[in-house]
């Protein structure tokens, strides 16, 4: 069960098969090669292991010190009461004579420091930072690093501009969007889109491929921080055909609150594609279009759990009597445990008499009504 | 001088933190970690608690929890990193929180915060 | 006589060295699959930053499952320790397995907790469920714990966590592991990102036994300095770094260790959970999770992601840990044996042709050749003549072979992590890799081959009582369910 199987096998193998059997001169030979090959790599490894590990011992020592360095200095320019132009540059030029500012580890933590203050700060403090990162001179290293052929560090010189919020370079950015690396892609898009001053999102009209989960949240995470506006034709961004993109656009329709699209939003409760009509049926919800409820029910049966869930969610907001009527209905036969606690969660809100109900005969039914309305424990 | 518990795992904001507070004139502890936190809560003398929401091995909410159980009087300003979760800011003011201060803050928008609390 | 018995050596040596050089090209080849694989996973760490995730409201649900049984003496600290995870939207369902110490009794008294009306639905059929439990402190709202009588199985209070969990993910974890606080987020974004549905995903677990651990958390990683338990640990971080991110690699785990797995509860369901009398429950559930994919014609994925995010106390004592491995070995070939009809069907694809029969052939198969190995070697020593400086010669090269991979393992793990923080944990390390083939291997066989005859005698199956060796006392740990081998 471990690699050290592979010892007593093959010694055997070689001990047997080669040696006792044919003339052992020449193997005899490539046996003392692997001998010796084999222990300079042992050496070497162990050699290695010693070297990789003093220097990160080294280099931790070395980071911890120029930490404090950074907090000092950081804290006094931020804070200082001589807050004059020449104070400033003397303090930045004083503090450059006293780290490493040439090495790169160096750099990358300054900016590291930078970027932790703009995220956790507003106010005076975050309007000099962009100052301190020019006139420290780290630009030249972060374009250096967005111009690497490696993608790594493409990425990691895309990640500092986005958090820095520098947009100097954008037309470099949107090259990168077109990459067939689709790391270096997703990265380069996220960039455009918050860095980009006007209409950032038109980039989405060119993008072709599709647009995972994790990314779609970061992009709404931006335009929600940057609040970014609605892009003229996004209406028309629902005739996309790949299936994450059209997610995408239903989401934004729903960010953006976009009414006129309603229609076109309830044409896809019917679409193909199954987890464009679960994004479809949140958005129903959250646009409340009431008119989409018996598209809802007509719909239900036909569905996957994970959308009956989403249709339940959506009735529980928008839906009339009917709805009420539908998931009462709906409950009388069996289902899975998820769907019930749904519905009674659904006709908790949606069903006056809710609270009278005693679903006599129905025992399962007692016990679900039960957990609803159970003070602890929540949807 | 009054003395200030600020807990806090990010060093850079800390050490912000306290350099602003020092030029208010108060006496700012600074740990890192929950457990820290509990007992610097337990075995030190602090007229005001600033926690953050996240912090390793316990939540803001806990430290709330624990430093009202030992002294009542003591304010807790909570900083939240959590984005915009409002159970957690509701949770915090259930618990007993003075005040509750979302990041990104102002450093000078606290320093008067906790002389509003410490000056009364 | 001695022409039979050379001849029989003669065929047995042809069928080894075949077997053996596939082993090692293997191995090397697993080797540079898993570099490329950590390299290009730990490049990718610009792209998205979990920060701005962690503050996302929209980030698919999960729920720990996590059974305990008799934990009464640390179960305040773990659970307390799991509460604090950071992950935006996550449950915490705790399993009290029918214990017979004040395990219940604390976590009621502790998280004030309060009978709850919870609607119930058996999906896996379990023992039965006494009652769900809710705090009635908002602090503690993440909390559910299900009260059950003990169904002398980790697998059946697993189920019975499963059943009530409400998130569409299920994270599996024993009450005794410590996971690293981002654990959720990253065992989670692969199911958020991947094109195909990812079913389930697992990262590297390491030995807790003389880390400095404070109320459930982590405080410092030390080099277990128990002698038993340093061998499992450079097996840990071979296992892991080694085999397990290049099968990630070739969409081909098998094994999502039962420490630290996140589960796609719908799959899992279908598939039937975890099944109450297998002795290798984590991997056997892979197993039937892959075969109800390519039964329904469902691309599906299973991801490995190559940190180490889970600490467990490993066996200490020679007894332990020989029951803990001989219930691996069994497991195994059962989980092999119940799932045969799977080996070379074109529906089950990967699975049937590459999979299974490794797993057939080398992890079943190697420690009985190991056994068969020496005892012809024996024999030969004494009917025929054997060139002993050859001998010597050849065992060394195997050895340095073992040693040249481990090492490297070895070496990834400083280079990629480092998780100690003295120079001279690192060297103990490597005196364990040189002692580990002598000192420690010989046992693992002994409790493989123990393994496979329990299983073919049917030996009764005895471990639904176990006791868990608290982090502050010296009491002795029967059972750890965290399983690993080198898949």
């Amino acid at each position: 069960m471990t690699y050290s199987s592979a010892y007593i096998l093959a010694a055997f193998s070689f001990v047997d098969e080669f040696i006792r059997f044919r003339d052992g001169s020449y193997l005899s030979h490539a046996l003392n090669v692997a001998l010796f090959v084999l222990l300079l790599s042992v050496v070497y490894l162990v050699f290695q292991l010693y070297i990789v590990r003093s220097r990160k011992f080294r280099s931790g020592s070395r980071r911890k010190i120029l930490q404090n360095k950074i907090n000092n200095f950081l804290s006094e320019l931020i804070f200082s009461d001589d807050q004059s132009e020449e104070g400033y540059d003397d303090q930045i030029s004083k503090f450059k004579k006293r780290v490493p500012i040439d090495k790169n580890w160096c750099k990358d933590l300054l900016i590291q420091n930078i970027i932790d203050l703009d995220r956790n700060f507003k106010g005076e403090v975050t309007s000099k930072l962009l100052s301190i990162y020019f006139k420290l001179g780290l630009q030249d290293y972060t374009l250096a690093l967005v111009k690497s052929p490696f993608w790594f560090y493409k990425t990691k010189g895309l990640y500092y501009w986005r958090e820095l919020k520098y947009g100097g370079k954008l037309s470099l950015v949107k090259k990168l969007i077109t990459s067939k690396n689709p790391n270096l892609r997703s990265s380069a898009l996220i960039t455009y889109i918050s860095l980009a001053e006007d209409g950032p999102l038109s980039v989405l009209e060119e993008y072709t491929e599709s647009i995972s989960l994790v990314e779609a949240l970061n992009i709404l995470e931006i335009i929600q921080r940057k609040k970014i506006k609605k892009p003229p034709n996004l209406a028309s961004w629902l005739n996309f055909k790949e299936p994450s993109q059209l997610i995408f656009a239903v989401k934004l329709i729903v960010y953006y609150n976009d009414l006129s699209s309603a229609d076109e939003v309830v044409k896809l409760l019917h679409a193909e594609n199954p987890k464009v009509r679960l994004a479809a049926f949140e958005a129903c919800r959250r646009l409340f279009l009431v008119e989409a409820e018996p598209i809802l029910r007509s719909r239900f049966a036909e569905e996957s759990e994970e959308n009956q869930l989403e249709i339940i969610k959506t009735l529980s907001e928008i839906g009339s009597e009917d709805a009420a009527t539908f998931l009462l209905d709906l409950i009388q036969s069996p289902q899975t445990s998820e769907v019930v606690i749904a519905s009674m969660y659904a006709l908790s809100s949606l069903d006056g008499d809710f609270e009278q109900r005693s679903f006599e005969s129905n025992e399962s039914l007692k016990a679900a009504k039960a957990h609803v309305l159970d003070p602890y424990l929540s949807e | 001088m009054k003395s200030v518990l600020l807990i806090e795992d990010d060093k850079l904001i800390s050490s912000l933190v306290r350099f602003r507070l020092n030029k208010e004139g108060y006496h700012v502890t600074t740990v890192e970690d929950g457990i820290q936190g509990l007992d610097a809560i337990e075995n030190g003398h602090h007229d005001l608690i600033i926690t953050d929401v996240m912090i390793p091995y316990k939540n803001g909410i806990e430290i709330i929890n624990h430093s009202k159980k030992i002294n009542p009087k003591i304010p807790v300003i909570v900083l939240s990193s959590l984005g915009e979760e409002e159970a957690t800011v509701i949770k915090a003011f259930e618990m007993g929180a003075s005040d509750f201060i979302p990041k990104p803050f102002n450093p000078n928008e606290l320093s008067v915060r906790v002389n509003r609390l410490l000056r009364h | 006589m001695k022409e039979i018995l050379e001849l029989l050596l003669k065929v047995f040596e042809i069928f080894i060295v075949g077997f053996a050089s596939i082993y090692i090209l293997f191995y090397v080849a697993m080797a540079l699959g898993s570099f490329l694989a950590i390299k290009r996973y730990n490049n990718a760490k610009y792209i998205i930053k979990d920060e701005v995730l962690v503050k996302s409201n929209n980030l698919v649900g999960v729920s720990i499952v996590a059974p305990a049984f008799n934990e009464g003496l640390n179960i305040i600290y773990n659970v307390r320790s799991l509460l604090s995870l950071n992950y935006p939207n996550f449950e915490v369902v705790i399993i009290n397995d029918g214990s017979t110490d004040d395990t219940l009794e604390k976590l009621i008294q502790e998280f004030e907790l309060v009978k709850v009306d919870f609607y119930y639905e058996e999906k896996i059929h379990t023992h039965p469920i006494r009652g769900h439990y809710k705090s009635t402190n908002p602090v503690y709202s993440k909390l559910l714990v299900v009260d059950k009588e003990n169904g002398k199985s980790k697998a059946d209070a697993s189920n019975a966590g499963i059943n009530s969990a409400k998130h569409p993910l299920f994270l599996c974890t024993d009450v005794d592991c410590i996971l690293r606080s981002d654990t959720i987020m990253k065992l989670a974004k692969p199911f958020m990102t991947s094109k195909k549905r990812t079913i389930a995903s697992g990262a590297a677990i390491r030995a807790s036994n003389s880390c400095e651990v404070k109320d459930g958390f982590l405080m410092k990683i030390r080099f277990p300095q128990n002698w038993w338990a340093s061998f499992q640990e450079l097996e840990y971080v071979r296992a892991f770094l080694m085999g397990r991110m290049a099968w990630s690699e070739i969409n081909g785990l098998l094994l999502v260790s039962g420490g630290l797995g996140l589960f796609d509860k719908e799959i899992a369901i279908k598939a039937g959970g975890y099944w109450h009398k297998s002795l290798g429950e984590d991997m056997e559930l892979i197993t039937r999770m892959r075969k109800y994919m390519c039964d329904n014609q469902m691309p599906f994925e299973i991801t490995y992601i190559p940190e180490s995010l889970c600490w467990t106390e490993v066996p200490a004592t020679r007894e332990v840990l020989i029951r803990q491995r001989v219930r691996w070995a069994r497991g195994l070939i059962q989980t092999l044996y119940l799932h045969r009809d799977m080996l070379f069907r074109p529906k089950y694809g990967r699975t049937a042709f590459l999979i299974l029969p490794y797993f057939w052939l080398y992890e079943f198969l190697v420690p009985i050749l190991e056994v068969l190995g020496l005892t012809a070697l024996i024999l030969s020593f004494f009917l025929i003549d054997v060139n002993t400086a050859y001998f010597i010669k050849a065992t060394g090269v195997v050895y340095l072979f073992y040693l040249t991979v481990t090492l490297l393992s070895v070496l990834w793990d400083e280079l990629f992590y480092g998780h100690y923080s003295r120079k001279r944990e690192v060297f103990q390390l490597v005196w364990k890799a040189v002692l580990e083939p002598i000192a420690y291997h010989p046992f693992n066989v002994y409790a493989s081959m123990k393994g496979y005859y329990h299983f073919l005698t049917n030996k009764e199956q005895k471990w639904g009582n176990m006791q868990r060796q608290g982090f502050t006392t010296a009491k002795k740990k029967t059972s750890n369910e965290t399983n690993i081998s080198n898949a």
